[in-house]
């Protein structure tokens, strides 16, 4: 009997459960109200938040203008959370967290938020005369005082509590609104960083200022409020010119990288290089030791020479070169364009005494990426060969 | 016929079914207890709970069903106990406890059943002045595609909705076509992510893409680790529009997105995007004021509070929405759930956020045990006067 009902339900299963497919017609419909005005179609960087453009479909995010800054490599970004411009996971199994909020008018001001803050570590508060005497720290246009607290931590409904907490935060009057930047967390994690901290606040600064003075091709960080981003590096720059984040029709977006075989490239690859595996989006891969050498080809402007030379840069921790420098780097001939041979060393992704080598190749039609990176000691060594790979690359017509 | 039909009765009604049931139960009670641990609570509760079937992944993307799942699983036990434990059972008033505790047994299902079906909860959040008559879900998503009306000729907006069922397959290289009723267009979806992020076009390549991901307008959809929390993840795919004649629009739908895709087809305006499940209200909430008080020199709330009016056909009444004092109103009971910004001071404005919850069932668990605790109670106190009653005829004889 108990067999019996056993299989039954096992077949029934296996039956019921193969069923579904087909093309589906959608009847499930919710009328409501038209937009006051005709929506203007954004483009997909507007709707993703790349561009100052985009606009603020859903409620509740933080107001304040556009802000941009460069995190610590080992600060991982998280999702955008209500009310915060940015939260950042660091420290030890990520059980830190450091964000910005920007709200509208005075909110209460430093002395109060400090001595709120004081409270949530379960310390009394401190006279105007103590927050005075502390220490101020750059941020935006001016200076902030920074405060450093230990305690035990319990805060608003949204964080953990946490026992042997520390806490580090700065409160700064900024035109019509007021930008706090707050990290909380184990207190071993916060000691180890206050310098990155005091990094992170003095590279705070408005886009719409450092916008006004970069050329069209700059590189555009993360801007606005609560706009997620992707991608392995924590500083996840989208490097856009402005016709893309416009909407314009006259530069067309870049398209994904042809196979090799339709890339219309030949190349000679050096001895000691090992063709890898083809990878989606690269023309080629090679290998030499613990370094990897590829081109990639996209369609239209996405982001111009400089911009992207900088992205290389600051994806090894480096800060960026201005044109000046730029043009003193040393030249290389590549499909018959002179372009510029980035040398760059650092870390990348946490591993330490890495190279980079990487020439950006600008043409009518598209850009050709050459970027080699490993260990310092094998890019090195591969750096005659890196340049000789470059200048080998032809149109194959 | 009839044979068929009485085995099929006998099959239903026996104590050997309602055995393999609870085994399968048990098994799948440890199964998504185990799964839980590490996929979230909403991820086991709908892999395992809410399914029809229990389904295992095979070859990548195959799913095959592997067990019932607990709807069905819950389904039969209400059909075995329905026909073992009422219409089988031997009637009398010797039974009348035992049928009445049963009877509570299957209004318990049924509770369960209209809970399933048409039970719908999710959250509201509204700052201090603004209105709404919608509320979203905490985890379920939609694709709402609108069809714009004319200059002029209405001020509404039809929105078609696909649920998320209808789309959490297609991931890779599985695609789902949707047709529109009245609509010159078709929708293919596909490469869908249960939690992605957007990257820029070379950020994407130089990475080495990713197997199943489009550039589109510049940007790629990336996959991202699964959030343990699933509110936290911030699902997207690949879409499709294809005119029927044979133009294609393409477009990244992307849970994050700040604006819908817009396209015009035919001198009309569409719009589609991917976000949180709505639904409309048959009245609007607004909110007032946020009130929150905290126990003196602590961060802890010792009550928050929301005023707000609620407006129906004109009519407007004032309502205080606080922690234990839910407003019900239509069917919808609206708790306080939360509350931000986190750095507001007093007289800064503040928003309230609602769990809005709308279902027909919500009593059902309470009637169910006043019925069985109800069955129980007589069944006890025939047992006591029939074994009482045992006692005095031995006792005389």
């Amino acid at each position: 009997m108990y067999l019996k009902s056993a299989v039954v339900l096992c077949v029934l299963s296996l039956l019921l459960g193969a069923c579904g497919g087909g093309v589906q017609e959608v009847t499930e419909t919710r009328t409501v109200s038209a937009p006051s005005s005709a929506v203007q179609p954004a483009s997909t960087a507007e709707r993703f938040g790349f561009s100052q453009a985009a606009g603020d479909v859903h409620n509740h995010n933080a107001p304040g203008s556009a802000y941009m800054w460069e995190a610590p490599k080992e600060w991982q970004e998280q999702p955008a959370k209500s009310m915060r411009l940015v939260t950042f996971a660091l420290g030890e199994n990520l059980a830190a967290e450091c964000y910005v909020t920007v709200l509208p008018g005075t909110a209460g001001g430093s002395v109060a938020n400090i001595n709120r803050w004081r409270g949530q570590m379960g310390l009394e508060p401190v006279t105007d005369a103590d927050i005075a005497a502390l220490p101020e720290i750059p941020l935006l246009d001016g200076t902030a005082p920074m405060v450093v607290l230990e305690g035990s931590f319990s805060g608003m409904d949204t964080e953990a509590q946490v026992n042997q907490a520390g806490l580090i935060g700065t409160v700064f009057k900024d035109g019509e609104s007021t930008v706090f930047v707050k990290m909380v967390g184990p207190i071993g994690v916060i000691r180890e960083q206050i310098d990155n901290f005091k990094a992170f606040c003095a590279s705070l600064k408005h886009g719409s200022d450092d916008q006004a003075n970069m050329p069209d091709d700059a590189v555009h960080r993360n801007v606005g409020a609560n706009s997620p981003e992707a991608g392995s590096n924590s500083k996840n720059e989208a490097t856009v010119d402005d016709d893309m984040g416009s909407g314009s029709k006259d530069s067309p977006a870049p398209s994904a990288a042809p196979p090799a075989s339709e890339s219309g490239l030949t190349w000679t690859a050096p001895d000691g290089w090992e063709k890898a595996a083809d990878r989606a989006m690269r023309v080629v891969t090679y290998t030499a030791g613990d370094a990897e050498c590829y081109v990639t080809v996209l369609g239209g402007g996405v982001g111009g020479v400089r911009a992207n030379l900088n992205r290389w840069r600051d994806q090894m921790g480096q800060p960026p070169l201005s044109d000046e420098d730029i043009d003193t780097l040393e030249g290389v001939n590549v499909l018959g364009i002179s372009c510029k041979l980035l040398d760059a060393r650092g870390s990348y992704s946490g591993k330490p005494n890495q190279m980079l080598l990487g020439v950006v190749c600008e043409r009518p039609d598209n850009m050709v990426f050459v970027k080699m990176l490993g260990s310092e000691e094998v890019v090195q060594a591969q750096k005659k060969n890196f340049v000789a790979f470059c200048q080998s690359l032809t149109d194959s017509e | 016929m009839g044979l068929f039909v009485k085995k099929l009765y006998r099959f239903l009604s026996s104590y050997g079914l309602s055995c393999v049931l609870f085994l399968l139960f048990l098994v799948l009670t440890y199964l998504g207890t185990i799964y839980q641990v590490e996929h979230g609570l909403y991820a086991a509760r709908e892999k395992f709970f809410d399914a029809y079937f229990v389904k295992y992944r095979i070859l990548g993307t195959t799913e095959i069903p592997v067990m019932l799942g607990g709807y069905l699983l819950g389904a039969l036990l209400f059909i075995n106990l329905l026909l073992g434990g009422i219409v089988q059972a031997r009637k009398g008033w010797a039974k009348l406890g035992v049928l009445t505790a049963h009877a509570g047994v299957l209004l318990l299902f049924v509770g369960s059943f209209i809970t399933y079906h048409y039970a719908t909860n999710g959250s509201m959040a509204l700052y201090e002045g603004e209105q709404s008559s919608e509320f979203q879900s905490f985890n379920e998503w939609e694709i709402a595609v609108g069809v714009h009306p004319d200059q002029g000729a209405s001020n509404t907006v039809t929105e078609y909705l696909i649920p998320r069922s209808s789309f959490v397959s297609l991931e890779g290289s599985h695609v789902g076509t949707f047709t529109f009723p009245n609509t010159p267009f078709q929708l293919k979806l596909s490469g869908f992510m249960l939690n992605s992020r957007a990257q820029p076009a070379q950020d994407h390549a130089e990475s080495g893409g990713h197997s199943h991901s489009k550039v589109v307008d510049g940007f790629a959809l990336v996959p991202y680790e699964k959030a343990r929390d699933g509110e936290q993840n911030i699902p997207g795919l690949y879409a499709q529009f294809l005119e029927d004649n044979g133009t294609v629009h393409e477009a990244l739908l992307w849970g994050a997105s700040r604006a819908p895709v817009s396209f015009d087809i035919a001198g009309k305006h569409y719009t589609a995007e991917l976000r949180k499940r709505r639904w409309s209200l048959p009245f609007t909430v607004k909110l007032n004021k946020f009130t929150r008080e905290l126990y003196p020199g602590t961060g802890m709330p010792r009550v928050f509070k929301s005023s707000v009016t609620r407006i129906e056909n004109g009519v407007s009444q004032d309502v205080d929405i606080s922690m234990n004092a839910p407003m019900r109103h239509e069917g919808y009971t609206f708790y306080q759930s939360s509350y931000g910004p986190e750095n507001a001071r007093p007289g800064d404005p503040m928003y309230s956020v609602f769990a809005v919850v709308r279902n027909p069932a919500d009593q059902f668990p309470l009637y169910a045990c006043v019925v069985m605790t109800a069955g129980l109670i007589i069944h006890f106190m025939l047992k006591l006067a029939a074994y009482l009653k045992n006692q005095k005829a031995r006792i005389e004889s």
